[in-house]
């Protein structure tokens, strides 16, 4: 039959790892399409599968309620009172063990959903269980004497923003894609806050979360950044907090704001132009509040002013006379517009404007973030275009730099959100980045998925260590497992 | 446990002879940082270590490792040794590894706006070498002329330039480490600020203080070169008519890349050394880093801020002496043949009750106390003070109360002790709390031998095993209650007088 030597070679040709990743481009391609003929049944019950209840909740104890609920600690007492030197036979000890064993395999965990999905959402969904919706906790506290704000992740960002302005002082993070997020959709969502200086998590102090175990406790110190106080759970509970603990507000540090706020936005014929402006803005040394890039079909999403076809929008502030020398500067370094609009900053909008400008962007299908070095920005823009029409839709971006010189662009498509075409066009994406050397990288969850990076693969190593030590009781979106089902059908 | 003997003989063979030092001078070296070290220290916790490594690629780091897990002894990093509470010394012997020969610093990526440098390069070297391209790297320790890139970094990343640019933190784009097993890993991306995205780890390793893994070279952004860097200086009466002006300058959108208050007492201390400076009085010392027409506005609105506070503005060659001395900032310990430093991030608005705190808890303990501030961020301070003490002298072990009672006033204002190392690692269940033990079961569970770096930062552990038990843990309440009895001997002796007859007014 020559058995073998088929199963040979089939064994080597998958374990190519062109081959490999063909097979694990169709699993993942199988997973985010559901495609229930293709894939095998336990794989299709996880994914079906989907939070029982949805919980609203007004406090933060509601929160530490359901953790300790569905944290067992009302499970355990099925077992029975257990009062210390309680006699128990080896055999009681070996069921008792083997029903917690159950019990924390099926356990079911908590989730939190997001105000806005600037793409999509997760893709496997918590297995039963309880998913919180925090939109009710939305108070923001200002301390201008500390520079803080203690902003609830329920609050909505431009109220925030709003709240913050009234007190003299500035939120030092905006969203790039000018959605009507929460603060909490960083954590717990895909928004991308940033500012010139860089991103929300080089802006907070502090996360107050409730621990897997029902425990409030504050990360970091809510008026002074945490630097230098041993192991930084700030970072993790502000990166990853939505599976390591519910994280319920963050302590911002804010800045004043200028006497004088000035937007202006330059116009420019190509993405070469508005590349070649890009960079010297970026050279010249001055302050800003915010560098935006958009192109016409962005910009028209926003402003009524007509601009374009690739606009850079620059928020500077400062006393008069600096004001006036930062706006001859920036002049300069955008030569080479063909039309320049002094208008006020989208950020700026009437509130009730502001969500009707989000729900007309939130019609547009996002499929992810283009991480770039700006010099990389009239290809990568370009390159997104190219992608656009050979597909034959139309396409736009909202981008945002950084003193840094990265450029955080978000290109979106005038096309339905159906899931295969967010899944090609996001292939799209993940092919057009790997041209550039590592200087341009897709940001999304498939692309985590794509990603065969090595370190990456240890880096998750390490954060499953950080969430079994943090989320002992493993309730806060704990992994959905294929293995679930068959623990209370096996032959014990 | 492997002889001494037999890991020599294995150490030798992997790094040869003339890179691994087992004389007793070179180990006692290692066996202290900047900061002075009582006698009982030594009893208490084993601070020389067994043999001192000098490996010059992460490669052979890793294979120190894994033999340190083969002989079962600890492993220590050490950079530079200006940390203040023995993060870089050994606790309990066994192998210190010496990073100062992997120093080798790249040439700073034009397109990506980076420079990578392998850890054992000092802050200086990296700054000259951005700047020799055309690039500028200011955020920089205070010890920049021997602090090295992992040390910093490990340490918490926060000195001079942190106003404008942030902490080392913010501007660490990836690090390679050596894990506890041996293994090798990077944080992030070296070519791109990842953030939150990727499971990018650069933040955890920030102020880890080398417990969790070994870092071997850090990729660092850097920024073009400002077209001026203006140093200003004024001085004022006392620290708290220059706070005025600071406090006018966070209200303000003036973003200088560094602003340090040095008080009264220090510029005193400076005077009694060798008669620099204008006597007992405070200087800000600040630098505008930018576009000349900006700077220059700026200064103007700075001068109308002084005068209005009664400041004095000081000539431009002492204001530049003053920013140039912010990598030298400690010559007045040869007053006392030593001093020791407190270190804290305290609410900028507090500054004054800080001010005050630390100086009663001088009067209480009867020292020679001054102290260094520099803004962090527009609601913090970096807070230094620091009291003169010789190290030898047999009663020095009394003014150490002086850092509990500082770090508790810090915490009292709503900031943080900064560091925690060997010695004042007791500090962090204070801190931390319910995540103090979290912190333990992390370390644990990640370096499951509790071989690197052991028995800091998240424990205390003496220099001795309890029969089954394994390390002697040292509970933080019991170190508490130690140094605050040490503090009450300490007011029955008479006042330091290090500066008498120096000069007025001590």
């Amino acid at each position: 039959m020559a058995l073998l030597r088929d199963m040979r070679f089939l064994r080597d040709v998958t374990a190519l790892p062109a081959m490999g990743d063909v097979l694990r481009d169709q699993v993942i391609r199988g997973v985010f399409l559901r495609e229930e003929r293709g894939l095998p049944r336990d794989v299709v019950r996880v994914l079906s599968n989907a939070p029982r209840v949805t919980v609203k909740v007004d406090t933060e104890a509601e929160i530490r309620k359901i953790l300790r609920m569905i944290g067992g600690e009302e499970g355990t007492q099925a077992f029975g009172p257990l009062a210390p030197g309680m006699p128990i036979s080896a055999e009681d000890t070996h069921h008792f063990r083997r029903a917690l064993e159950i019990q924390w395999e099926t356990r079911l965990g908590v989730t939190v959903r997001p105000g806005v999905w600037t793409t999509y959402p997760h893709i496997v969904p918590l297995q039963g269980g309880v998913q919180l919706d925090l939109s009710n906790l939305a108070t923001v506290e200002i301390d201008g004497v500390t520079f803080t704000a203690q902003a609830q992740c329920g609050a909505p960002w431009k109220a925030a923003w709003e709240r913050v302005k009234s007190k003299g002082m500035l939120l030092p993070v905006y969203p790039v894609v000018p959605l009507d997020y929460q603060v909490g959709d960083a954590v717990y969502g895909d928004a991308r806050f940033l500012s010139w200086r860089g991103d929300l998590d080089d802006a907070v102090n502090a996360a107050r979360a409730m621990s897997a175990e029902g425990i409030q406790v504050t990360h970091g110190f809510t008026r002074v950044p945490n630097y230098g106080t041993a192991y930084d759970f700030r970072y993790l509970a502000t990166a990853f907090g939505a599976d390591l603990a519910v994280v319920t507000a963050l302590s911002l540090r804010l800045r004043s704001r200028p006497a004088v706020i000035k937007n202006v936005a330059y116009s420019f014929a190509d993405a070469a132009a508005l590349g070649v402006a890009v960079e010297k803005v970026l050279g010249s040394g001055r302050e800003l509040l915010w560098l935006n890039l958009y192109d016409d079909r962005a910009w028209s999403l926003i402003h009524k002013e007509p601009a374009g076809p690739f606009i850079l929008e620059v928020g500077f502030g400062g006393r008069e006379p600096i004001a006036a020398v930062r706006t001859k500067a920036l002049d300069t370094a955008a030569a080479g517009n063909t039309a320049r609009l002094e208008v006020p900053s989208h950020l700026d909008s009437p509130a009730a404007q502001f969500s009707k400008t989000a729900a007309g962007v939130g019609k547009m299908l996002f499929v992810g973030e283009l991480l770039l070095t700006s010099r990389h920005l009239p290809k990568v823009v370009e390159a997104v275009r190219a992608t656009a029409s050979a597909r034959g839709v139309r396409s736009g971006f909202f981008a945002a730099a950084t003193v840094q010189g990265q450029v955080s662009l978000f290109p979106f498509f005038e096309a339905p959100k159906e899931p295969a075409r967010i899944h090609d066009l996001s292939r799209a994406l993940w092919d057009l980045q790997k041209g550039f050397g590592g200087e341009v990288l897709l940001v999304s969850r498939l692309a985590h998925f794509w990603s065969t990076d090595k370190e990456f693969e240890k880096r998750l190593k390490i954060l499953q260590t950080a969430d079994d030590v943090l989320d002992q009781p493993n309730v806060v979106d704990p992994a959905a497992s294929l293995e679930k089902a068959k623990i209370f059908f096996a032959p014990q | 446990m492997a002889s001494l003997g037999y890991s020599h003989r294995r150490l030798v063979n992997l790094l040869g002879p003339e890179r691994v030092a087992r004389g007793e001078m070179e180990r006692l070296i290692h066996s202290h940082d900047f900061a002075a070290v009582p006698k009982p220290a030594y009893l208490n916790f084993k601070l020389v270590p067994d043999f001192v490594v000098l490996p010059r690629t992460a490669e052979e780091v890793s294979r120190i490792v894994q033999f340190a897990i083969e002989a079962d002894t600890p492993v220590v990093p050490r950079g530079g040794g200006t940390g203040f509470y023995g993060g870089g010394v050994a606790s309990r012997g066994g192998i210190l590894i010496d990073f100062r020969q992997m120093r080798r610093v790249s040439k700073p990526d034009a397109g990506t706006r980076t420079i990578s440098a392998e850890a054992g390069a000092t802050w200086k070297q990296v700054a000259d070498a951005a700047k020799n391209d055309g690039w500028y790297l200011p955020y920089v320790p205070n010890f920049a002329p021997s602090s090295t890139v992992g040390g910093w970094i490990n340490g918490g990343g926060v000195g001079v330039g942190s106003y404008k640019y942030g902490s080392a933190r913010e501007n660490l784009l990836s690090a390679d480490l050596v894990m506890p097993d041996g293994s090798q890993m990077r944080t992030g991306s070296d070519k791109l600020d990842l953030g939150t995205q990727f499971a990018n780890l650069g933040p955890l390793v920030h102020g880890s203080e080398g417990t969790l893994a070994l870092m071997t070279r850090a990729t660092l952004r850097v920024y073009p070169k400002p077209e001026e860097i203006r140093p200003l200086a004024y001085s004022f009466p006392t620290l708290r008519e220059a706070r005025e002006v600071v406090n006018r300058l966070l209200d303000s959108e003036v973003v200088p890349n560094h602003v340090a208050i040095l008080d009264e007492h220090h510029v005193l201390f400076l005077q009694a050394l060798d008669g620099r400076g204008p006597g007992k009085r405070a200087i800000l010392s600040l630098a505008l880093d930018g576009p000349k027409d900006e700077n220059a506005e700026d200064e103007k609105l700075l001068d109308a801020m002084v005068a209005a506070a009664k400041g004095t503005k000081s000539p431009p060659a002492e204001a530049k002496d003053w920013w140039e001395a912010r990598f030298y900032q400690y010559p007045v310990r040869r007053l006392a043949n030593g001093l020791v430093i407190g270190e804290a991030l305290v609410p900028t608005y507090a500054l004054g009750e800080l001010a005050d705190g630390v100086r009663r808890i001088t009067k209480k303990l009867k020292l020679n106390t001054a102290m260094h501030v520099s803004l962090v961020d527009r609601g913090t301070s970096l807070v230094r003070p620091y009291f003169l003490a010789d190290e030898n002298d047999i009663m020095f072990p009394m003014r150490l109360s002086f850092l509990l009672r500082f770090a508790d006033l810090a915490l009292d204002l709503k900031g943080h002790p900064l560091g925690a190392g060997l010695y004042l690692a007791f500090n962090v269940p204070k801190m931390h709390g319910f995540n103090a033990r979290k912190m333990r079961y992390l370390k644990r569970a990640l370096d499951a031998r509790q071989g690197l770096n052991p028995g800091k930062t998240v424990e205390m552990w003496a220099r001795l095993d309890l029969p089954i038990l394994g390390p002697a843990k040292m509970p933080p309440e019991l170190v508490r209650f130690g140094l605050k009895a040490l503090g009450l001997a300490r007011k029955l002796l008479p006042p330091d007088t290090y500066t008498r007859g120096k000069t007025e007014g001590t």
